[in-house]
């Protein structure tokens, strides 16, 4: 038996424009507060649909996430310096209608960054899903947040900053 | 009158002893030059065998700038094929990787076997009595050469014996096959595509400096007490050695370093017995205890084996040259066979260093397009490439320098020279 989700779109929404205007603004520390400890983070790489047989282009557990924007914020990760302005677009929201088999609420949604660093332009396409829990006083974290690339079977230029 | 105004390069003058013209790493005509002499007339890695795996299947590959197609024929062999159909050059394959009977182009119908044959040309009485079928099989280059999987081709057949241009390359595909209880690699774990906005010798060149990772991964080193573990100089690798292992091979030999503490897993953070007992066990029952701690020890290589194959410890890059410009470095994590605790170790570790999101390489990448860009002054006019010159070894005809010297950077400059002069 799987269970309704009983989130409006609209929270939802309103959850992901919240977390996209920390990554924009390189607010990393604030963005982390929203995963669950037990967390993860994954941008996958040549089409792949399992993270622990396929590369990726990111796979991390929260503890190593954190790692990696540690070593963002030592001010000696080169390929941000200099940093990327980005701007996170999200559209097409849409909240599952039931749980996952963890209890989760997916919520799948169109994302779009696009990046401007060292006089280029690049643009990042493709979906997230987030797989939300809310907690007993009604707020909600982040337990996985996969962001599929349309084109992450091609070569791509570096991305130091997370999407 | 500048060196390079000459329509035709002397490049014998543009590679010396201790330093290089910056002309190579931008100027159009010496990309050009660079396919002809290098990519189309000397052997360059294709792939691995374990990519197709069962007779019928295919992966795409770059040959130079060329599409081919690394095949698995009905036969059970390993085929090389060029993905351009003999009619009007359409490709005959853009699935990136799968299965099939037989290439059929979507243009006219002309079919064509895993080797390449000429199967079927529709509406054949056109052809008249005799279509000529196999005159109009699918290119295939002069000479493929295998080794522990590794599959390597040249589109000359005026080329060394493939053992013999092998040379030294052979010493580091086995320290890294023999990691395996089956002697064996997987390279199932598909690739990162890492687009480098920096000429492909920048690049790999990289690949062989131990003088930087002080500097440019100094974000890492930071790390260190973490789970992430790094570090490399002259002072904290002082046995490792950088060697010129001939005919453009090179690499990064942290062996003698290793042993001098004679601990294992020193090449992976984390990596230990405990953590990994049914690799460790199965290893043992292959080669036995006293193997087993000595290859523990030693790790796997970091070798350059001439041009485009990069054995990276943990990970393997093929380089792929797009432009004077431009060049993709392809990575995948080492998967060994019959080490599937370690592989999945291995995973899940080397994928935050490599690709376009690495925690190493993304730096690397950064400093190789910086230096594209510094490429643009016109001055100084030449890169000087002479460190460690003065203290340089020889030990059984193997150049030996220390971990920041150029020796191994002059090993790959010493071979293109070579190449690009004749």
């Amino acid at each position: 038996m799987t269970a309704a989700t009983h989130l409006s779109t609209e929270r939802a929404a309103e959850f992901l424009y919240a977390e996209a205007r920390l990554l924009d603004s390189h607010d990393y520390d604030a963005w982390l507060a929203l995963f669950d400890e037990d967390g993860h983070y994954w941008v996958p790489a040549d089409g792949a649909i399992d993270p622990d047989r396929q590369v990726a282009i990111i796979s991390e557990p929260i503890k190593r996430l954190r790692s990696r924007i540690v070593q963002l914020q030592t001010g000696y990760r080169h390929s941000q310096l200099p940093q990327s302005n980005t701007q996170h677009y999200i559209t097409n929201v849409h909240v599952e209608d039931e749980l996952d088999e963890n209890g989760l609420i997916p919520v799948y949604s169109s994302y779009l960054v696009i990046e401007a660093r060292f006089g280029d332009v690049q643009h990042w396409p493709g979906h997230a899903v987030h797989h939300l829990r809310l907690t007993a006083d009604d707020e909600l974290r982040i337990v996985r947040k996969t962001v599929v690339l349309i084109n992450n079977d091609i070569p791509l230029p570096s991305m130091a900053f997370l999407l | 009158m500048s060196i390079t105004s000459d329509s035709m390069h002397r490049y014998e003058e543009l590679v010396q002893p201790e330093r290089i013209h910056a002309s190579l790493h931008s100027d159009p005509q010496v990309f050009r030059d660079e396919l002809e002499r290098i990519w189309y007339r000397s052997w360059v890695y294709i792939g691995h065998e374990s990519e197709v795996p069962n007779p019928g299947d295919y992966a795409r590959k770059k040959f130079g700038l060329q599409p081919v197609i690394l095949t698995r024929g009905t036969d059970g062999e390993v085929h090389v094929i060029l993905n351009k159909c003999t009619h009007v050059a359409n490709l005959v394959c853009h699935e990136e990787r799968g299965h099939t009977k037989a290439f059929r182009c979507p243009y006219h119908g002309w079919t064509f076997g895993l080797d390449g044959t000429c199967l079927s040309l529709p509406f054949r009485k056109a052809y008249g009595d005799d279509p000529r079928k196999e005159e109009r099989g699918l290119a295939k280059p002069a000479l493929i050469g295998r080794y522990r999987g590794f599959v390597f081709a040249s589109m000359s057949a005026d080329v060394p014996d493939f053992m013999e241009y092998l040379g030294r390359g052979k010493d580091a595909i086995d320290q890294l096959c023999d990691l395996s209880p089956a002697g064996e690699l997987e390279l199932n774990a598909g690739w990162l595509r890492h687009l480098t906005r920096a000429n492909w010798k920048i690049g790999t060149e990289g690949l062989v400096d131990g003088y930087h990772p002080g500097f440019v991964h100094r974000s890492m080193l930071s790390l260190v007490g973490t789970e992430y573990n790094f570090d490399a100089s002259d002072t904290t690798y002082e046995e490792a050695r950088v060697r010129d292992l001939g005919n453009g091979h090179c690499d990064l030999d942290f062996r003698p370093q290793y042993r001098t503490t004679d601990e294992e897993f020193q090449w992976m953070t984390g990596g230990s017995r405990q953590k990994l007992p049914g690799y460790v066990a199965k290893l043992e029952q292959a080669v036995g205890a006293e193997r087993t701690h000595q290859l523990l020890v030693d790790g796997p290589p970091h070798t350059l084996i001439f041009p485009n194959l990069f054995l990276g410890e943990l990970f393997i890059m093929v380089i792929d040259p797009l432009s004077p410009t431009a060049h993709v470095q392809m990575e995948t994590p080492v998967q060994w066979k019959g080490a599937d605790d370690l592989n999945l170790r291995n995973m899940h570790q080397t994928h935050a260093s490599i690709g376009p999101a690495g925690m190493i390489l993304a730096d690397d990448s950064a400093m190789f397009e910086r230096n594209q860009q510094g490429l643009k002054a016109l001055e100084p006019e030449w890169l000087v490439r002479d460190r460690g010159g003065c203290r340089a070894e020889v030990v059984d005809g193997v150049k030996h320098g220390l971990m920041t010297d150029d020796t191994a950077i002059l090993a790959f400059w010493s071979r293109y020279r070579q190449l690009m002069a004749s």
